[in-house]
């Protein structure tokens, strides 16, 4: 009897691809052997969408029983979702998932007591039930305090949009879909020594919000995340993996993930890592030094230090028994107050073709760029408009009224909305800004650090262990040697107010940042874009080599 | 598209209503699934045993503060799952939160379309070896299910809340308490006849007081699947004693010293080592701290003495303290969901006893496979002499008390180091008493390590963790909906540990956070 190997292994070639290959996305030469016989749309094989009429009903539904069961306020998210998600088994042989989910969450306000309840059955019946009990439960925690902050009053948004995307991924068939993820795995086969692996991940919904207040939007979201990655050498043997860097979360379609190109950049990719794996390797030793971070590290350590310490819960110890506090606080003692270089601009931007893109927030805020620190000085929070009332003296102060700006964001709806990033852009050096390759030249003793994937970060974020994945010794500029059993211990305070230049646009890369919160917590995710950038004081420990 | 009347008419197979935290039965899970599986039989879906999975989680939490509620959650959500096709071989993987019957039949239909033609399908596998993994088991019988949990939903709010509310109000600290209650079954049914059920309730309450300045924080937590076990006033009590303990801090230098770690810092530490029994990462990889090359092929130290004698490590589904469900969940990193897992020693007396294999390498190998140990008891080998954190203090001429770390993560797989920041409680111990609070350290260790330097060890307790991002991580954003198997879990899977006494504990930092 074959196994199922045996079943992929011996299966035919016939038609493989001739969809991919026609429409010109990939080369044949990239072909092999895989059973190919699901060649209609991913979306045929999917339930039927549910039509955006009903899911408006539902929701104006439920705002009705809120309404007539005493709320103050109430709003609600409603969403049919799909997912498909595809990678590869034991590294070789291509699997997928497929979810669908159909459901809501309500909010409801009585005086000063929020209560929420979510669910999963789309019903009149179901969803005034829902309401009666979130108003009931918010009714009956009124008791336990004071109205705590008036919620943010905004002008109540009503329409729809859609995140056009060129090639929807769901119009592609599942076929296609594996055939593209097999091809970018033998890529590295191409590169001596190199390997390259794929994996992605797409999703769509539609998702209504409605409020008490008549707010009543529809937004048709679209989610791409496909990553791709070029490695060498074998585990704790100096083993390097890099992204390639094309491959990051976005709101897009399929066409991010074909075309000649990209395939000559996995490539290229591929060659880099095999060039890198060439430089001598040594220990690093202790010391503080010059270093230039390329753009991925410079997101992802923003991503764990920075944006994070600038969510409003955080600030008002509403996560003090959860993820943390933050050292960005009070408020007063932060906002307006130049903490960091002046070379440092961060704007949260859920625009289009960014991460978690929409038209309006899931309190149903508009959303539009929004600077949260400029040249250095932190202007703005990361809030909700149950909790943005915080802010009203330092709105004041600038003369601007008390308005939120679309950082609310539930990552699925059967979580209440957390004022938290979503995309986050740092501005390059406008200014004729350096390569890292440059900046790298005014260094004569110091490092580069390529990819930072996460960093670890204590409950106040004050900074945290960053372990590079490659670390690299510059001398009188240039590499000397690639360094091993390094770790950067990392101040939040001080690693940005030591910031002394960004790279240029060309040195853009993505990150993405994952935290948790919320109660229960859940997980949260920033795509961030940053530019490489050249530090000073940069610590480099060793981590002990104790035999066990 | 489905039409507003169509959605207007009853949908669902189950009645349920959030607040009381109703879940799906065994007969209703047992009737669902099977009419799922009549149908995925029908369309022939399967590239193996046809099975479905169904999980159902009501959870209620609340988070309280000095003077209001900031938040109350209440959460109903279920997940269908089965495997299908894509293509003649490509295993596809199906979920769904919908049950009722058109919208299974359609999300059934659909995904079969997508398998090949019965011509094109691979031959059969009633004969396969696979067939005969999904025919019944047993299962070791556990008690997951406390009633009181289950009413507890009912009351948090009228009774737990308001004494929170009031405790943190009248310590004239900032505190903030979540008390958050699950309930939740599953089923994992196969046309082989493997049946997997399960029900559980869990509960925890966690409160954290802080000084008005922000420069001390104390925490405390409890949790348990029986909620009659939870003291909401003494968890308390003893965050907001640990906030006011520790005010006036001193700053001490970082080094190695004599560490007196709560049970709640020890799980911390204990929870992260789950990946180190991977028998195929120590074996292949050499990942784990406890891979070794040795002669004769050897890649493991099986057999070997790795910690101090006194310890035992354990993961038993029957664990009165805790337990789990005796089979593998979705999301399992060594086995097929509903597959019987049985209870595992993994150091017995100091010795490594066993590791985790997936199912295909314990064939390779010869051996039983086994699930990571995500929940785990560690505890002194009988007969040992025990101390209390107190006897522990009295026992300390200079040490220093850890309550609580930040979240703890592996910097280095091979030796299994870890690092973190100890929060909310840290104090000098001298001359058998507390002497004063000091400022937080950063640690960088390795359990194994620790585990080789005890000085004294306690009797286990369960843990609470509160806020504590998954052991593993899968995919993000939707992908990670619906939520499925060992990471949807919260309160986390049971971690049952002692307070421990250990040398040369590398604190290697100060750290600023509070």
């Amino acid at each position: 009897m074959p196994s199922r190997r045996d079943f992929l292994a011996s299966a035919s070639r016939a038609a493989i691809g001739a969809g991919m290959v026609g429409r010109g996305l990939l080369r044949p030469s990239l072909l092999h052997a895989i059973p190919m016989h699901a060649k209609q749309p991913l979306a045929s094989f999917g339930p039927d969408l549910v039509d955006a009429d009903a899911l408006r009903k539902f929701a104006t539904v439920a705002m009705d029983a809120a309404t007539k069961a005493g709320a103050d306020f109430a709003d609600i998210r409603i969403g049919m979702r799909r997912v498909f998600q595809m990678y590869l088994m034991d590294a070789v042989h291509p699997a997928g998932y497929m979810a669908f989910d159909y459901s809501y969450g309500i909010r409801a306000k009585i005086g000063g007591s929020w209560a929420f309840v979510a669910g999963a059955e789309p019903s009149v019946d179901g969803l005034t039930r829902a309401a009666n009990a979130a108003v009931s439960t918010a009714r009956g925690l009124q008791k336990l305090g004071k109205t705590p902050l008036e919620f943010v009053k905004m002008p109540p948004a009503k329409g729809e949009w859609r995140a056009e995307v060129p090639i929807d991924p769901f119009s592609v068939s599942p076929d296609d879909h594996a055939m593209l993820l097999m091809a970018f795995s033998k890529i590295g086969e191409r590169v001596m020594t190199t390997n390259t692996g794929a994996s992605w991940m797409w999703g769509a919904e539609t998702r209504v919000f409605a409020s008490s207040d008549g707010a009543l939007v529809t937004q048709h979201l679209a989610e791409s995340q496909p990553w791709v990655t070029a490695s060498s050498g074998r585990f704790g043997e100096g083993r390097v993996e890099l992204a390639v860097t094309d491959f990051f979360p976005r709101t897009a379609g399929f066409e991010v993930i074909v075309g000649d190109a990209l395939q000559d950049r996995v490539r290229a990719r591929a060659e880099e890592v095999r060039r890198l794996m060439s430089y001598p390797r040594g220990t690093a030793e202790i010391g503080r030094y010059d270093a230039v971070f390329d753009g991925r590290s410079v997101a992802a350590v923003l991503g764990s230090t920075l944006l994070p310490a600038l969510e409003l819960a955080r600030v008002l110890n509403e996560e003090a028994d959860g993820a943390g506090t933050t050292y960005l606080a009070p408020a007063s003692d932060v906002l307006g107050k130049q903490l960091f270089s002046p070379a440092l601009n961060v704007t949260t931007d859920r625009t289009m073709p960014h991460l978690g893109a929409a038209k309006w927030d899931d309190e149903g805020v508009e959303i539009h760029p929004h600077p949260v620190v400029e040249r250095g000085t932190v202007v703005d929070y990361f809030g909700t408009r149950a909790n943005l009332g915080a802010l009203s003296d330092w709105y004041a102060s600038r003369g601007q009224p008390l308005a939120a700006h679309g950082t609310a964001v539930a990552w699925n709806v059967m979580r209440a909305p957390v004022g938290a990033p979503t995309a986050v852009t740092v501005a390059p050096n406008v200014n004729g800004g350096a390569s890292v390759e440059e900046m790298a030249k005014q260094i004569r003793n110091g490092l580069i650090v390529r990819t930072v994937w996460g960093m670890e970060t204590d409950q106040q974020l004050m900074g945290g262990l960053c372990q590079p994945e490659l670390l690299f010794e510059v001398k009188r500029g240039a590499i000397t040697r690639r360094l091993e059993g390094a770790v950067l211990p990392i101040s939040s305070k001080l690693i940005w107010r030591d910031l002394k230049q960004l790279g240029n646009a060309s040195t853009m890369e993505y990150a993405v940042s994952k935290q948790y919160g919320g109660a229960p917590w859940a997980e949260k995710q920033a795509a961030v874009h940053a530019p490489a950038g050249l530090f000073s004081n940069v610590d480099v420990t060793l981590l002990p080599r104790e035999q066990i | 598209m489905h039409s507003l009347q169509s959605l207007d008419a009853p949908r669902t197979v189950r009645t349920h209503t959030p607040i009381a935290g109703r879940i799906l039965s065994q007969d209703e899970a047992m009737s669902l699934g099977k009419r799922l599986l009549d149908l995925i039989a029908t369309s022939a879906l399967g590239w193996r045993p046809p099975g479905v999975t169904i999980e159902h989680t009501v959870r209620s939490v609340l988070k309280v503060t000095n003077d209001h509620v900031l938040s109350s959650h209440d959460g109903d959500e279920v997940s269908v799952h089965f495997d299908g096709q894509g293509g003649s071989g490509i295993p596809m993987g199906i979920g769904t939160n919908q049950l009722d019957d058109a919208s299974l039949r359609q999300v059934v239909a659909k995904a079969a379309a997508m398998a090949p033609k019965v011509d094109e399908r691979p031959p059969s596998r009633t004969d396969d070896p696979e067939a005969e993994t999904f025919k019944p088991r047993t299962f070791t019988p556990v008690s997951l299910w406390h009633d009181p949990t289950i009413a507890a939903m009912d009351t948090i709010r009228g009774e737990t809340a308001p004494a929170l509310v009031e405790q943190i109000r009248a310590s004239q600290l900032m505190g903030v308490a979540t008390v958050g209650l699950s309930a939740r079954s599953a089923l994992y049914l196969y046309r082989g006849g493997l049946t997997a059920w399960s029900t559980e309730t869990d509960g925890e309450v966690t409160v954290t007081a802080r000084t008005l300045d922000g420069k001390t924080s104390g925490w405390s937590g409890q949790a348990s699947r029986n909620w009659s076990d939870i003291r909401p006033e003494t968890i308390a009590r003893d965050a907001i004693d640990l906030a006011n303990r520790g005010r006036n801090i001193v700053v001490l230098e970082p080094g190695r010293r004599v560490a007196i770690l709560s049970a709640t810092a020890v799980g911390q530490i204990v929870r992260s080592m789950a990946g180190s029994f991977d028998a195929y990462a120590t074996d292949e990889y050499q990942a784990t701290p406890f891979a070794l090359i040795g002669p004769g092929g050897r890649k493991n130290k099986l057999g070997m003495r790795v910690t101090d004698a006194r310890i035992m490590l354990s993961s038993d589904p029957t664990d009165p303290l805790g337990g789990y469900p005796p089979f593998f969940e979705a999301g399992s990193f060594n086995g097929m969901p509903g597959l019987p897992i049985a209870a595992a020693t993994w150091i017995d007396r100091g010795v490594l006893k066993n590791l985790s294999y997936n199912m295909s390498y314990a064939n390779q190998r010869g051996k039983t496979w086994n699930e990571l140990p995500f929940s785990m008891r560690l505890n002194a080998v009988p007969g040992t002499k025990t101390s209390t954190v107190e006897e522990m203090i009295a026992n300390c001429e200079d040490g220093i008390y850890v309550n609580r770390f930040s979240s703890v993560s592996v910097v280095d797989g091979k030796s299994g180091l870890m690092t973190g920041v100890t929060r909310d409680g840290c104090f000098r111990i001298k001359n058998g008493k507390f002497d004063r609070p000091i400022k937080n350290f950063r640690f960088i260790e390795s359990p194994m390590f620790m585990f080789n330097r005890l000085l004294g060890i306690g009797t286990p307790s369960r843990v609470a963790f509160g806020y504590a991002p998954p052991a593993t991580r899968g995919w993000t954003g939707f992908g990670s909906w619906p939520p499925t198997g060992r990471d949807s879990r919260w309160p986390m899977a049971p971690i049952i540990v002692p307070p421990m006494m250990v040398q040369d504990f590398n604190f290697s930092a100060l750290s600023d956070a509070v």
